[in-house]
């Protein structure tokens, strides 16, 4: 089932992105619009900047130049606007990254009462439901380490989806995951894409992408070598580049 | 691991034959690492026994009684604290002052060094240029020099300071001579110690009600700061009750006058001497150099993506370092804390060097006035370690707490 995406409102606006660390350039110049409600899957070879990139719009990494906006806010030096778009944009990382000193509960309540200032039942009311959602509702009173790698990323999913963004990034989500619990993650994922939301995805999962992609960005050494469409990509890929790194992974 | 208590196995009999000739008989036995086990264990439990017995038998034939300790003590301290000591007082008595000022210099130091280290260890960490680098500085300096030498140089500048006659007063506030650092302190009239008491138990409900208050909040967002009602809660009881006592508070500045012989006279306020201060500074400095190692080593130990899930979370700087970083950093902060804490209170016993009379200072002014070194020694060694074992078992409680999981 693919959804509308409506060409007209922009998310999250790229242009000219540029990012060294030290001598190394991992972007050499990015420059994407991603629309309201699209799914966007990256591409690319180890290195690409791929990551970087992804990272770079929630500010976890400063951009050297060019200009971020999210949802017409600019992510500049002003302090206000970075917390801003921090509250809009969710992050899942491919190592989880969950609080390990605190419950699965806790973990997903912390930030909306810290930061979006709930209360303790209304953030718990909604850690519950998200917990339905990601379908872990029994894990609630545990602790991380005695959940699966599986089981982790959807409380990593539902931590993020408590803040209520209006974007999400997956960097990478199923890379760290044993073969047999990759699914349960991207069946939570497939279900995020159809419920509307706007996704930026890092992943090497092909089949997810041709389920739920509405366009491809595929980034070699540091710069966007070819966008599409998945039938674009699957069927009629332009670029050498491309089709090289595609004959290897499919 | 299995422990081999020292038992002959019953086992190591079966195997012989009776037809077997002794010597057969006793390679088996020899060959048997049950065997080795037994006679090695054996033969060294008997070497320990008789070490102890020749110990004990020598030490009967020294004399290690403390009954010297009961006589007077015929020496004054410069320093006392709590207790109210003179030189006609026991020698019991002097030791003990000697201890309460070994505890008292440990005390302040523990607590002074703890923040002090939390915080540069934090500023080691911090991006700011300035911040990292004056941090930095103050650990390679000061941990790199030794602390014998770091207590006397302390001394040594705060001798510096003025003659008493030309005392810096900062505007009569307070007196900065090579006799101290003398600092106006409040006191009051009669009723001082019951308003104090007052206050105590004013501070305690306002953080209790404070804690409820933080509670409640967790359902109740609109209400308004509990820090803030807890803190006029505690300044309205301390106002209520101080007209109530008809309490009257005067500022105790420290004052100099000279008498009619022509010697300066030192009154009031409250006394930092130099002696207490180079130990008290050396001690903190130097230790909370160490805590600043520990606490940046356990906050770098942590994976960068705890600190990354809670920036794309929208946590603020403060809330990332109180709620996801130091509660995972305590772990592995105390056990090696407990270590300094340790080295801390045992390195106070440099204070002989500068005379502020610690327990080992004192003890050497006792022996020194009527021998008996070996008891002596006996009763420091006893105290130190009695200090030492009371600081680890409240860390291990301590530690107990911060590492059960979810804590």
């Amino acid at each position: 089932m693919k959804k509308k995406v409506s060409k007209k409102k922009i998310s999250v606006e790229a242009k000219g992105i540029t990012k060294s660390f030290g001598d190394f350039q991992a972007l050499k110049g990015i420059t994407a619009n991603i629309y309201e409600g699209e799914v966007v899957v990256v591409l690319g070879p180890s290195g690409s900047g791929k990551s970087t990139f992804i990272r770079t719009i929630n500010g976890l990494e400063e951009h050297n130049s060019g200009e971020i906006t999210v949802n017409g806010i600019p992510l500049n030096d002003d302090v206000k606007n970075r917390d801003v778009i921090r509250g809009q944009v969710g992050m899942v990382f491919q190592q989880f990254n969950l609080f390990p000193h605190l419950s699965v509960l806790r973990n997903i309540t912390l930030a909306p009462q810290k930061v979006k200032k709930l209360s303790k039942s209304e953030s718990e009311e909604l850690a519950m439901s998200l917990l339905e959602r990601v379908g872990i509702p029994e894990q609630a009173e545990k602790y991380p380490a005695q959940l699966s790698g599986g089981q982790q990323q959807r409380v990593a999913i539902a931590r993020a989806l408590a803040m209520q963004p209006k974007i999400m990034l997956f960097d990478e989500p199923t890379s760290a995951l044993d073969p047999e619990m990759i699914k349960e993650v991207l069946d939570v994922m497939i279900e995020l894409a159809q419920s509307g939301m706007t996704m930026i995805c890092v992943t090497h999962e092909m089949g997810f992408a041709r389920e739920v992609a509405d366009r491809f960005l595929f980034f070699d050494e540091g710069l966007i070598v070819e966008e599409g469409t998945p039938d674009h990509f699957f069927n009629n890929p332009q670029e050498e580049r491309t089709k090289l790194f595609l004959s290897q992974i499919l | 691991m299995t422990l081999y208590v020292v038992t002959m196995p019953s086992s190591l009999f079966t195997q012989f034959k009776s037809e077997d000739s002794i010597k057969k008989k006793l390679s088996l036995l020899i060959r048997n690492r049950n065997f080795r086990r037994f006679f090695i264990q054996f033969v060294f439990g008997i070497f320990l026994l008789l070490l102890f017995f020749y110990v004990v038998d020598k030490a009967l034939n020294l004399e290690l009684g403390f009954g010297h300790l009961s006589s007077r003590a015929g020496f004054g301290l410069s320093h006392t604290f709590i207790i109210d000591y003179n030189s006609n007082d026991s020698r019991w008595m002097g030791y003990f002052a000697g201890v309460i000022n070994t505890i008292r210099v440990s005390l302040v130091g523990i607590v002074l060094a703890t923040i002090l280290g939390i915080f540069m260890g934090l500023a080691r960490l911090s991006p700011n240029f300035l911040i990292n680098k004056i941090s930095t500085g103050y650990v390679e300096f000061i941990r790199n020099t030794p602390l014998l030498v770091q207590i006397i140089f302390w001394q040594l500048l705060l001798l510096q300071l003025p003659h008493i006659s030309k005392a810096l007063t900062f505007g009569g506030l307070s007196v900065w001579s090579n006799r101290g650092i003398y600092l106006p302190i409040i006191s009051s009239n009669e009723n001082g110690s019951l308003w104090s008491l007052i206050l105590l138990l004013g501070l305690i409900i306002s953080l209790i009600l404070r804690s409820r208050l933080f509670k409640y909040k967790e359902e109740h967002v609109d209400l308004f700061s509990p820090n803030l009602i807890s803190f006029f809660t505690f300044v309205v009881i301390a106002i209520i009750s101080f007209f109530a006592l008809s309490m009257k508070l005067s500022f105790n500045v420290p004052e100099v006058n000279i008498n009619q012989h022509g010697t300066y006279i030192q009154s009031g306020g409250f006394a930092l001497t130099p002696q207490f201060a180079a130990i008290l500074f050396a001690l903190v400095l130097y230790t909370g150099t160490f805590i600043t190692e520990i606490v940046r080593g356990s906050i770098q130990s942590l994976p960068i993506g705890q600190t990354e899930a809670a920036m794309a979370l929208g946590l603020n700087t403060y809330q990332r370092i109180t709620l996801i970083i130091l509660p995972q950093a305590l772990r592995s902060i105390i056990p090696p804390l407990t270590n300094q804490y340790l080295n801390l209170t045992k390195n106070s016993s440099l204070s002989v060097a500068i005379a502020y009379p610690d327990l080992f200072m004192v003890s050497r002014t006792i022996m020194n006035n009527a021998g008996h070194a070996l008891p002596m020694f006996v009763l420091i060694l006893i105290t130190y370690l009695t200090l030492s074992l009371i600081i680890s078992l409240i860390m291990n409680i301590i530690n107990r707490r911060v590492t059960r999981i979810g804590a």
